[in-house]
């Protein structure tokens, strides 16, 4: 087991400086979760049902399967920090290694600076603003979580927690007893939002909190399509992220979630993530996971009305001291539903890379339908694969098909590419991309490009 | 050529291992059709280089029967192969729980495996859960798994309808060709009569 914070070792760490208006204690108990409360001002059902999740915390243990859990520093975290009065650095004081890596992954000047930490916010205002118009005229909501709770509180309440509840699994308590950031979304009837709402719009909370809680309500007919994470690395001291996210597809409605994660290596990120998918509705996730120590991760859906359809994508990519352990899960209740998971992962430089899903038929199930694709790449040979599907099936009138392969990149397929005149990194960086790129065009445009540079930079790194 | 070595396995046992080793070739046959519930494991060791094994099963469950199945491929020599297949048949309100591991030990580089589990849920009450699970730990390596879990295709059905068959007997047809495949396999002609006879007396008591 490598120390758990090797912040020297990440080529692209920079740090954060802290100046926050109120931070709690070191540590987790009672009195920090009702100081968060009272800090925020919340509502006496929000602090009971955080008080209630610290007690199912508590009760909990530490799961054993999947990656190792067993060194996360619990007592060490900070649990809440507000995120105001940030001191920013100076441009010319960030390493230039960052800079260099900003530059080559092509990110734009603005969102440069924020997230070296030289501007506090990302400077996107403006964009927000005329955003923020044109979406309120046509009644949706796209708010950080706290305000939305602030704002909405009934909406809030009638859907915080019913898709995920604290009693789901342990870190998914530890959320509902610390949660901060994040964002609240309702989408009213009918209404379809044409651009991608992006997290990084938000001026008003810091949009990559360690304990963030998003809730999504895409009401009937509508379709909303959201954006988080970056592909650059985004450095933090703080080292476990542990994020639930929940979304309700109501009928006929389509919701697409895109995430993009890239954190730096000394963070443990557990998210518990869960689409309720409605009658004729779509609900589609994203996910790439590049950064972290380990990652554990599995986007869901639940479907639960007649015709649902669920999609999964997720590519996740291990390098040196690495575990991602990701994958989707399905869960058809209702007849003539349907869901697909693809699944590309690339293991290198002793990264270990785990599929891990989850297909459920119930007897209610009937005609529904999945397919599950698991392709694993492997860089060299110190690094590992590790495929998990369960297919829990209880009912014959349905139709599962699962397949999963593994392999190394081909030695003709370097040996081509090197007779052309390509460097063996070039070639090495030319065929992942193109093992993943079935995942990589669907995500937007600067994102896949972003992508595409970033694994060609970890490709050099693997050869030396 | 020399003979094939035969492993039958018609009972589970909490862990029965079957050694593969230098060169060597083996098939490893689970056939579990007794009707009754049971649980177990095999694991197939390929201990020698070059060693090869090609595991098959069949498994046909009835009533309120449930049957556990592990199997455990584990690779620890250089250029060794092993193909797995197994297939049930799943009456009434059987239950199969099956749980399949390939794992590639770090030294046993030029190593391909495979496996695949297909079930066939003949009753609304039956239930399957697989579970294909792969370890990975060399890197050149072919590996790949699948598993299915369906009824009769309705349109094979239909096709046979369509050439006369009753309805018992062209479900009859179809799942003696779903086990088939994997019987046919077998390389002693010996060995594939008596499997064969033994599987068609228990389908045709359920069909």
């Amino acid at each position: 087991m490598q120390s758990p914070n090797p912040i020297s070792d990440y080529k692209y760490g920079f740090h954060k400086p802290e100046n926050y208006a109120f931070k709690s204690k070191k540590g987790l108990s009672k009195s920090v979760v009702e100081e968060i409360s009272y800090h925020k001002n919340e509502p006496e059902w929000m602090k009971n049902f955080r008080l209630e999740a610290l007690d199912i915390y508590y009760s909990k243990k530490i799961p054993q399967w999947g990656g190792d859990l067993n060194h996360i520093p619990f007592d060490d975290i900070t649990y809440y920090m507000s995120p105001t009065d940030r001191k920013v650095n100076s441009w010319k004081d960030l390493p230039k290694d960052i800079k260099d890596t900003y530059d080559r992954i092509g990110i734009p000047e603005a969102e440069k600076k924020f997230l070296g930490g030289v501007s506090a916010q990302y400077e996107s205002e403006v964009v927000y603003k005329s955003i923020q118009k044109t979406l309120s005229a046509k009644g949706v909501i796209f708010l950080d979580m706290d305000s939305g709770l602030r704002q909405y509180p009934d909406l809030v309440k009638e859907y915080f927690g019913t898709i995920i509840p604290p009693v789901d699994n342990k870190f998914s308590a530890l959320n509902s007893a610390v949660w901060s950031g994040g964002s609240f979304i309702y989408v009213p009837k009918g209404i379809r939002v044409e651009l991608p709402l992006q997290a990084y719009f938000r001026i008003n909370a810091a949009n990559m909190g360690q304990f963030e809680r998003t809730l999504i309500i895409a009401d009937e007919g509508s379709f909303v399509h959201y954006v988080e994470g970056c592909t650059a690395p985004i450095y933090t001291t703080d080292s476990l992220h542990a994020a639930v996210v929940e979304i309700i597809v109501k009928k006929g409605a389509r919701v697409r979630y895109t995430t993009i994660q890239n954190w730096s290596t000394n963070v443990y990120n557990l998210v518990t993530k869960r689409m309720r998918v409605e009658e004729e509705a779509v609900g589609e996730w994203i996910d790439g996971n590049l950064g972290s120590k380990l990652t554990m991760k599995y986007p869901s859906v639940y479907l639960v009305g007649k015709g649902a359809k669920g999609e999964i994508l997720s590519v996740a990519v291990a390098g040196k001291g690495q575990h991602q352990d990701a994958g989707g899960k399905a869960i058809h209740v209702a007849p003539y539903t349907t869901s697909k998971i693809t699944s590309k992962s690339v293991s290198s430089a002793g990264g270990r890379t785990s599929y891990r899903g989850l297909i459920q038929m119930l007897h209610s199930a009937k005609k529904a339908k999945t397919k599950v694709v698991c392709d694993a790449l492997l860089v060299d040979d110190f690094s590992r694969s590790d495929t998990y599907p369960t297919m829990d099936i209880r009912h014959n009138d349905i139709q599962v098909e699962h397949e999963a392969t593994v392999s190394k990149i081909g030695n003709d397929q370097l040996f081509y590419l090197q007779s052309r005149g390509l460097k063996k990194a070039d070639a090495e960086a030319m065929i992942v991309n193109g093992f993943i790129e079935p995942i990589v065009k669907e995500i937007p445009l600067e994102y896949a490009v972003e992508l595409n540079r970033l694994i060609q930079m970890e490709m050099e790194g693997s050869v030396g | 050529m020399k003979a094939q070595k035969f492993v039958l396995v018609d009972s589970l046992k909490s862990n029965q291992t079957i050694n593969v080793l230098e060169n060597e070739k083996k098939t490893v046959f689970i056939l579990l059709t007794s009707g009754e519930s049971q649980d177990g494991h095999v694991q197939i060791d390929m201990k020698g280089k070059n060693s090869s094994a090609q595991i098959l099963g069949v498994v046909i469950g009835s009533g309120k029967q449930i049957i556990n199945l592990h199997t455990f491929q584990d690779h620890m020599a250089g250029e060794s192969q092993s193909d797995l297949l197994i297939k049930s048949v799943l009456f009434d309100c059987s239950k199969f729980n099956y749980e399949g591991l390939i794992r590639i030990e770090k030294d046993a580089q030029r190593s391909n495996a495979y496996q695949k589990n297909q079930n066939l849920l003949l009753s609304e009450s039956s239930w399957a859960n697989s579970q294909p699970k792969l370890e990975i730990l060399a890197n050149d390596v072919r590996c790949t798994h699948g598993a299915t879990i369906g009824q009769i295709n309705p349109e094979q059905m239909y096709y046979l309808k369509t050439r006369g068959l009753t309805d018992a007997s062209a479900k009859k047809i179809l799942v003696e060709g779903f086990i088939q495949d994997v019987v046919g396999r077998i390389e002693d002609e010996d060995i594939k009569k008596k499997i064969y006879g033994k599987i068609e007396t228990v389908i045709r008591s359920k069909l």
